[in-house]
């Protein structure tokens, strides 16, 4: 081929480009060897300090749990240190000599602190996962801590881990309403993980804890650490990226710490059964109490008591963790015939002095059933006041034929019976309202049919369910006779220094549509239960005008009945609601109305607010009783 | 017959430099993997050598396949490589996080390594009877598409690292094709504006904190070497407007686009799609670990199997992504010079395999492998050192995986396929 002029031009421009691309690629080399003399020669001596055997860690700073406070800034959830021997699994090369030196150690009683069993189980487990400490002893005491601690040279890989663990003050008296913290399980890890959680983190369970669980737990931190050959931090490293943890906020309850304490000492011990007691004018929730109940302090100790513990409460028949207050659902029994004289009373087909036709002998007759009152001597010929003070059955039994079930179910939903309150707190029930069609629905499988003679069951209450927060919120919204609220715990959140974070403010459940005089009606029947030939005399306050109902409700054949009683004071304007839940414990008025009673009488005997309204309702009398002091 | 095609039949110095790369590739793979004693990894040596054994035979397939043959079939590759995406996409294994992989008959491989091959003959194919001038946009049309596809395709997986790669790898053949540097320039100008514009908002965002109009500097200066660029090369009028125009509305609607319509997540979404570092625990985590491995190499290294593999072991992907950082660990800033050396002696070699052939299209599927493969390395080492985000592409001869292996071994087959068969086209 002869060398022409373009085959020498092409030629040159191939060489030209060629080498232009080389030097493009030795341009960009370049900055990569500037990179590593940088890196491998300048700052050498840093990257080689950190790159001694796990010289650098990566740290959780763990952000600390916000606390919760009642209402009055009383202390209820707070944190503790807590100390835990640990294994770091890759720095162990030989385990047996560190194991026999970890049996050496004697608390100053002279008692082996680690037992050999142990030791091992806790190498091997902590092998799963090399690079994390794994526990070998929790929640140690000092003493042990700084033994270890002396110790460090002959126990290497051996560390001690500081955790925050869950403290409650009122222990079991305030299970429910807090809840527990638990540690998250390994099945359940995953999907936490996204969400920041690392191995090993609790996680409220119930209640409160469970409920709020994001705006308790803060935010985690991080940092990168130093730490020399026995593991032991030199802290952190400069230019390393750090993030601080974000406390979590503190909570402040609407519960008050004296009456949730004497909610609970009230409160049966041999019993199961509910308390609940809220402030009916804004839905606050002052108390509230599930028996039985469980220490959750049980559940922040050492494992080993732990899953002791956990066995007898899990595998306890009476379900200890369930919160009776909002999931147990109870037949209401005589507490309804409040809502069936207010749907009476309501729809214009019942009035303050409306007699039934049939007075009282004790039993009623329908069709071929006959339907007994609780009092087989009967009542005799009772106004709406009478019936309502002395339960009687036959009156209700009419009633409910009388005004059929779409009006009764109308008053229940009006007074928010049959949906949940809506309380903040994890696992309300909805409870349920009887009426043809729910009932043909709930029992197609039996094949029971709606029959007129369930409308009289309906209006004493013996076929629907309620749950205790329900029936305190009826009594409340009887009581305040305007709004039902919604019943809420959590007042305010606060952030460490004090500045209010978040709030919650009080929210009307149920606007009910009830007259002055229907009101002043319904006032009347509640006041004179509870006087003398009443049935709720024992819930009495003195100084105070107590309006309530008491119901017995019928459970399984041949059981004691369940005690209900609901009530509220004062009648005219009231400031606390209380209802009372006690399983076959028998009657309401003899069972119930005591522990409700009890509640409300601390309540106005020692509580700021209580004693001032008792106080002006009752203007002290000089010239009867002059005090020696004036 | 000129003297230079004769003596230069089989590029022996091209094979020599492909086995000793691939030799301390396996040391490395081994080194970082050895301390295994069950697990995936405790095949991957092993596995490594299989994998460079088989591209050893695709290497002697390629070679002794005539040229004619890949251009005859370069979109027929092309195309293939498409349905690879296209079918990975829809059917694509999840695999730590990315939908990279597909399975074909029992065998999983990366339709992304295969995309770059189609797209190297697609474009070497359509250049080698046409010329690239930005006097004539429609020139552009058909290579954009070209690069677009399985640029579109592999984004959406979501592999940023390797779009762009496939992108860097069009420049330098676009500039083989015909266009000049400044053209390049201004083709490119758009894409520096946005990135160089998006600076001080990132800035801002990031650590909450403005310096003010210090930040728009880079952005100024650039756009004044534009103009002074456009000045001197005196293009066309519409042209010219058209950059400008181009230029001011990319860095425009960074802005607007930032502050105007993005979500604060949004803009996190973005910022950890660019940058995966943002999050020191994930892939943050990963580049402080290997820049301390490297660093702590210091200038001799800590010496073949001494580096401090427990913690390396928090490294995943030291055996692949990151088999940089043990180099430097154990070699010292003398090994990575040596391996860099060796590299750019790769890549000298190689783009002057060019002088020796006239092919047009020969050449350009030469100045693409050769390119690729040079991007690849600077991608990854700057990866490794800390100068990038993590975008996770692998250095060739030195990462273990199978895909790339064979991708490495398709294009050194170009390379002395080039040389072998020159005349023959």
């Amino acid at each position: 081929m002869p060398r022409s002029s373009q085959f020498l031009d092409e030629q040159q421009e191939r060489t030209t480009k060629s080498v232009r691309l080389c030097i493009v690629v030795a341009v960009l080399f370049s900055v990569l060897a500037v990179r590593l003399v940088y890196l491998q020669v300048i700052q050498a001596d840093l990257n080689i300090r950190l790159s001694r055997e796990n010289g650098m860690q990566q740290h959780v700073i763990k952000a600390p749990r916000g606390l919760i406070f009642d209402r009055n800034g009383q202390v209820l959830a707070r944190n503790r240190p807590s100390y835990s021997i640990c294994v770091l699994p890759y720095k162990i090369k030989k385990r047996l000599p560190i194991i026999n030196n970890l049996l050496k150690i004697h608390d100053s009683r002279g008692k082996a602190v680690f037992d050999s069993l142990e030791l091992i189980q806790g190498f091997q487990l902590a092998n799963h996962r090399r690079f994390d400490p794994g526990r070998l002893k929790e929640d140690v005491s000092l003493e042990i801590v700084s033994i270890v601690e002396e110790h460090s040279m002959e126990l290497p890989g051996i560390i001690v881990e500081t955790e925050s663990r869950r403290e409650y003050t009122l222990g079991s008296k305030a299970f429910h309403v807090l809840g527990y913290m638990s540690e998250i399980p390994e099945t359940q890890f995953d999907s936490l993980k996204n969400l920041g959680y690392h191995f090993g983190d609790v996680i409220g369970k119930a209640g409160i804890e469970r409920q709020y669980e994001e705006i308790l737990r803060g935010k985690d931190g991080q940092e990168f650490i130093e730490v020399n050959a026995y593991g032991k931090s030199l802290g952190p490293i400069a230019n390393m990226p750090r993030n601080d943890p974000v406390p979590g906020g503190n909570m402040y309850l609407t519960i008050d710490y004296n009456i949730q304490k004497v909610t609970a000492d009230s409160f049966p011990d041999t019993l199961k059964g509910a308390v609940v007691a809220i402030d009916p004018r804004d839905g606050a929730v002052l108390a509230m109490y599930s028996s039985p109940s469980v220490d959750p302090n049980i559940f922040s100790a050492s494992a080993q008591l732990r899953s002791k513990n956990w066995g007898t409460i899990a595998l306890d028949p009476a379900l200890p963790l369930n919160n009776r207050t909002i999931s147990g659902t109870y037949t209401p029994g005589s507490t309804f015939k409040l809502v069936s004289s207010a749907a009476g009373l309501l729809s214009g087909k019942l009035s303050q002095d409306s007699r039934m036709p049939t007075p009282c002998h004790g039993s009623y007759r329908l069709g071929g059933r006959v339907a007994h009152c609780w009092d087989p001597r009967g009542h005799g010929s009772l106004d709406l006041i009478g019936a309502v003070k002395q339960s009687c059955d036959v009156y209700f039994y009419q009633v409910g034929l009388r005004l059929g079930d779409d009006i009764i179910n109308n008053a229940a939903t009006m007074f928010g019976l049959g949906s949940p309150t809506g309380i903040d707190l994890p696992g309300e029930k909805s409870g349920w309202l009887s009426g043809e069609a729910e009932y043909n629905k709930k029992f197609a499988k039996r094949g029971w049919v709606w029959t007129r003679g369930l409308l009289m069951d309906m209006a004493i209450g013996q076929t629907q369910l309620v749950t205790p927060i329900q029936l305190a919120s009826l009594i409340g919204g009887l009581g305040n006779g305007h709004e039902v609220f919604r019943p809420y715990l959590m007042k305010e959140v606060r952030s460490m220094d004090g500045m209010v974070i978040a709030q919650q403010s009080p929210t009307i459940f149920k606007k009910l549509s009830l007259d002055s005089s229907i009101i002043a009606t319904l006032h009347k029947a509640l006041y004179e239960v509870m006087t003398a030939g009443g049935t709720g005399g024992r819930a009495n306050v003195p100084g105070v005008k107590v309006g309530g109902k008491t119901g017995s409700a019928e459970t399984v054949r041949g059981d004691r009945t369940h005690a209900l009683f609901m009530g509220c004071a004062p009648i005219d304007d009231p400031v606390i609601a209380v209802s009372a839940v006690l399983e076959n414990a028998g009657h309401g008025g003899s069972v119930a109305a005591p522990v409700a009673g009890a509640v409300m009488r601390y309540f106005f005997a020692n509580i700021p607010e209580g004693k001032q309204i008792v106080a002006a309702a009752n203007p002290p009398k000089p010239d009867k009783n002059p005090k020696p002091n004036q | 017959m000129s003297e230079i095609q004769k003596k230069s039949d089989f590029d022996v110095i091209l094979v020599l430099l492909a086995i000793t790369l691939w030799t301390i590739g396996v040391f490395l793979v081994f080194s970082a993997t050895h301390i295994y004693d069950s697990g995936p990894l405790i095949h991957s040596t092993r596995n490594q050598i299989i994998w460079i054994s088989l591209g050893a035979i695709v290497i002697m397939t390629i070679t002794s396949i005539p040229t004619r043959f890949y251009y005859s079939f370069a979109y027929v590759f092309y195309g293939a490589s498409l349905m690879l995406l296209l079918y990975g996409l829809f059917t694509g294994v999840i695999s730590k996080g990315a939908e990279r992989w597909v399975s074909i008959a029992g065998l999983r491989i990366q339709p992304s390594e295969f995309a770059k091959i189609g797209l190297l003959l697609a474009l070497s194919r359509y250049f080698s009877t046409k010329t690239i001038s930005l006097e004539k946009l429609s020139s552009f049309i058909i290579p954009g598409f070209l690069i677009m596809f399985p640029f579109g395709l592999i984004i959406k997986q979501p592999d940023l690292g390797t779009a762009l790669i496939l992108c860097l790898m069009s420049v330098p053949m676009l500039y083989w094709a015909g266009l000049s540097i400044v053209e390049l320039f201004l083709l490119l100008s758009p894409g520096l504006s946005l990135a160089l514009s998006a600076i001080p908002l990132i800035l801002t965002f990031t650590f909450k904190t403005s310096s003010g109009i210090w930040e728009a500097i880079p952005w100024g200066i650039f756009f004044v070497i534009l103009c002074a660029v456009l000045y001197l090369s005196r293009p066309r009028l519409p042209l010219l407007i058209g950059i400008v125009v181009i230029n001011l509305f990319t860095a425009g609607i960074t802005t607007f686009a930032w502050n105007g319509v993005l979500q604060d997540y949004q803009k996190k979404r973005i910022l950890s799609f660019i940058n995966p570092q943002m999050d020191p625990t994930g892939a943050g985590y990963q580049v402080i670990q290997s820049k301390v491995a490297i660093g702590s190499g210091a200038i001799m290294g800590k010496g073949y199997l001494k580096g401090t593999q427990t913690r390396l072991s928090f490294l995943p992907e030291q055996h692949t992504d990151f088999i940089f950082s043990v180099l430097g660990e154990q070699f010292g800033l003398f090994g990575c010079i040596a391996i860099l050396i060796l590299f750019l002696l790769l890549v000298i070699r190689g783009y002057t395999t060019t002088q020796y052939v006239k092919n047009r299209f020969t050449n350009l599927v030469i100045v693409g492998s050769v390119s690729l493969l040079a991007f690849h390395i600077f991608a990854n080492a700057s990866m490794t050192l800390g100068m990038m985000p993590v975008v996770g592409v692998p250095l060739p001869f030195l990462s273990y995986g199978g895909s790339f292996t064979i991708t490495i071994a398709i294009l050194l087959g170009f390379l002395l396929n080039a040389r072998h068969s020159k005349q023959d086209f």
